[in-house]
């Protein structure tokens, strides 16, 4: 009995220019996160090529993808992933002591960090005793601890109110305009639409609909595929 | 990532189950205690014994054996001529004593005199061996232990220094109570005007002082060679030199009887160091001697206590391999309740090497730290059985009670290193299951 090859994504072909905000939407299953995990080098293509700048993921070895993600992309996650036993300075902290900053440098910069999202007062607070916004202010500093290039969010208003959701995303607005690249998955229309340059929507794995957007043409006017 | 945050980070993971980490950690503490109770044993029996013949000065010493001793050291003495070639060999008298002194860097020669007397007090008879000792014997064990009284002053003179035994025999109690008290020594001497019926013995008497007695020693404290009763060299070459006790052929009587004085059973010989030692040895083997020295029996008994320790190593080392699968079980099981935070550090740039790292570095840490404290158990454990093994020889009046623990420094640095290293070994397993860990699959988990 063989098993059923599912293809999370299926000739989807994307390029994304630097200093964009893509959203990218669809409904679940449709390979959004799979597409996210592709670009931030914990999934691999099974066939085709992905690349950033110069270099091909699909060829990276492993060491590099790590690599990758500590320098190139930031990620932040619609569940936080911080690591429950750090405190909010340390959780920011472990992406540059993965990339070998010295203790010194990489606290001042943590600090900073947080200062940044609103958090100088809870740096010592372990994840359980920060809301969820607040965890999410620390997920979003940790993913700029390296100054990566590129920042991926996956849902990351998802598991939030509507009062710090929209928090998040003005976080995510001055980053974009500081310069840097943003792709955000979400399933929240009405909140992103100030912010997103592009958005395309994936169905069943395909890339199914692409509208370039962005504040010079009007701004966004609704989530393709949300019609349907 | 730097070595410093990987052992701060897996320090950190350690704390966060403390109840594991001690229970772990008690394992490798038993594991270990015991493997330096037991390599501690052999390396202190060690110690006692070869430790012991380096302080008696044994091994810049040999001696070069007369016809009667070679016999009896043939297992142990180098291939000199036996007794079946005596022409081939010197005799062992007083040209050979001289001659061997003037060799260069012997610092003393002295034949062993030795023979069976009578000591008598009052009502009191004990038979004992008899040795005539020199000044050189006087630093030596158990001489040099003379805690009652002093060691004979001279050559000559009518001294003697009693053990403890003897003199409890003669009925002094406690024993020291013979120092300063005059003793009778009876001996046989030979007879030359020898009526038919005779034996051809007369038994002579003589008065000694006695000047010291000898604490009660375990034999290994003590020199094998000059041990027990002694009386100034020459008092006693003179009572030894017709005297027929000890002798293993007629042909030693015959040649007293012709007045050619008797040979001696061996001769000790003192060198400056052990290269001295060769060279000697071998001008003296050239003459067709025959020799002994403890240096050869070195690599035996060195051999010897090698099994005995790698005997007691092995087992302790069981404990440790058993303590060590206990530490991959936790470390097992902490991969399995860390999937998800493995899977953030991966996300967020961590390498596997760095996680391969982490999950090594806790297994290291809980391995030092049970084997730090092993050792403090393992140590504290001795010193509390030295304590009872001191008050049993105490108890049988045995002065300087054997230290039967040694805690050489490459016992020390081996137990930890070997509890490290070995809980490395154990950690390898969990460590890389975890760099296998799927990040994709361990955050959507979590």
């Amino acid at each position: 009995m063989g098993e059923r090859v599912v293809r999370a994504l299926d000739g989807v072909s994307l390029e994304v220019v630097p200093g964009e905000f893509l959203g990218v939407v669809g409904r679940s299953g449709s390979g959004k996160s799979t597409l996210l995990n592709l670009l931030a080098g914990l999934d691999r293509p099974s066939s085709g090529s992905l690349w950033v700048g110069e270099r091909d993921l699909a060829r990276m070895s492993p060491e590099q993808l790590a690599l990758h993600r500590q320098h190139t992309v930031g990620i932040v996650f619609q569940f936080f992933h911080l690591i429950p036993t750090l405190t909010a300075l340390q959780n920011v902290e472990l992406p540059m002591a993965f990339s070998g900053l010295g203790p010194g440098k990489r606290a001042e910069k943590a600090r900073s960090l947080l200062d940044n999202v609103g958090l100088s007062h809870r740096l010592d607070h372990i994840p359980s005793q920060l809301s969820g916004g607040e965890q999410q202010r620390v997920s979003i500093a940790r993913s700029l601890a390296n100054d990566p290039q590129f920042l991926l969010a996956d849902e990351p208003t998802g598991n939030l109110d509507s009062t710090t959701a929209g928090e998040i995303q003005e976080i995510f607005k001055r980053l974009h305009l500081e310069g840097r690249t943003v792709i955000c998955v979400t399933h929240e229309q009405d909140l992103w639409k100030d912010c997103l340059d592009r958005v395309i929507e994936l169905r069943d794995g395909r890339l199914f609909r692409e509208d370039r957007l962005g504040s010079s043409e009007g701004g966004w006017n609704g989530i393709p595929g949300e019609e349907d | 990532m730097p070595w410093r945050d990987i052992l701060q980070m897996a320090w950190r993971n350690i704390g966060q189950a403390r109840l594991r980490f001690v229970l772990t950690c008690l394992g490798v503490l038993i594991a270990i205690s015991t493997l330096v109770a037991l390599v501690s044993f052999g390396a202190g029996l060690r110690l006692q014994t070869v430790g012991n013949l380096e302080v008696r000065e044994v091994f810049t010493s040999f001696q070069i054996l007369g016809p009667a001793r070679s016999q009896s050291f043939r297992r142990f003495r180098d291939s000199g001529p036996d007794s079946a070639t005596p022409t081939a060999r010197p005799v062992l008298d007083e040209d050979l004593v001289r001659r061997v002194a003037a060799l260069e860097g012997v610092v003393s020669v002295q034949p062993d005199i030795r023979f069976a007397a009578r000591l008598e007090h009052g009502d009191k008879v004990h038979l004992t061996r008899v040795r005539g000792a020199g000044p050189h014997v006087a630093p030596l064990s158990p001489y040099s232990k003379i805690t009652q009284g002093r060691f004979l002053s001279g050559t000559q003179g009518a001294e003697i220094v009693l053990t403890g035994r003897v003199a409890r025999r003669l009925g002094f109690e406690p024993p020291e109570q013979a120092v300063g008290k005059t003793i009778q020594l009876l001996t046989d001497r030979l007879k030359r005007d020898v009526s038919d019926g005779d034996l051809p013995f007369q038994t002579v008497r003589f008065s000694y002082q006695v000047v010291g007695v000898l604490p009660r020693l375990l034999p290994n404290q003590t020199n094998p060679f000059f041990r027990g009763v002694v009386i100034p060299l020459e008092e006693a070459r003179e009572l030894w030199k017709e005297n027929a006790s000890g002798m293993t052929s007629l042909s030693g009587l015959t040649s007293l009887e012709e007045g050619r004085g008797r040979e001696y059973d061996s001769i000790d010989v003192r060198v400056a160091d052990l290269v001295s030692l060769e060279r000697v040895r071998e001008e003296v083997r050239s003459w067709g001697a025959a020799t002994f020295a403890i240096v050869d029996q070195m690599k035996r008994i060195q051999e010897a206590f090698l099994v005995l320790e790698v005997v007691l190593g092995v087992l302790g080392g069981i404990a440790m391999l058993v303590a060590s699968l206990g530490i991959a079980n936790v470390l097992i099981i902490s991969v399995m309740e860390r999937r998800q935070v493995i899977g953030i550090m991966k996300a967020i740039g961590g390498t596997d090497r760095d996680v391969r790292r982490i999950f090594l570095a806790e297994a290291g840490l809980i391995g030092f730290s049970g084997g730090v404290m092993g050792l403090l158990a393992g140590w504290t454990l001795t010193r509390i059985a030295t304590v009872f093994i001191d008050r049993y020889f105490q108890s049988h009046d045995i002065l300087n009670a054997p230290n039967l623990f040694a805690y050489p420094l490459w016992l020390v640095a081996g137990a930890i290193g070997f509890a490290v290293g070995l809980s490395l070994l154990s950690g390898v397993i969990p460590a890389n299951r975890a760099t296998r860990v799927d990040p994709v699959e361990a955050l959507r988990q979590g």
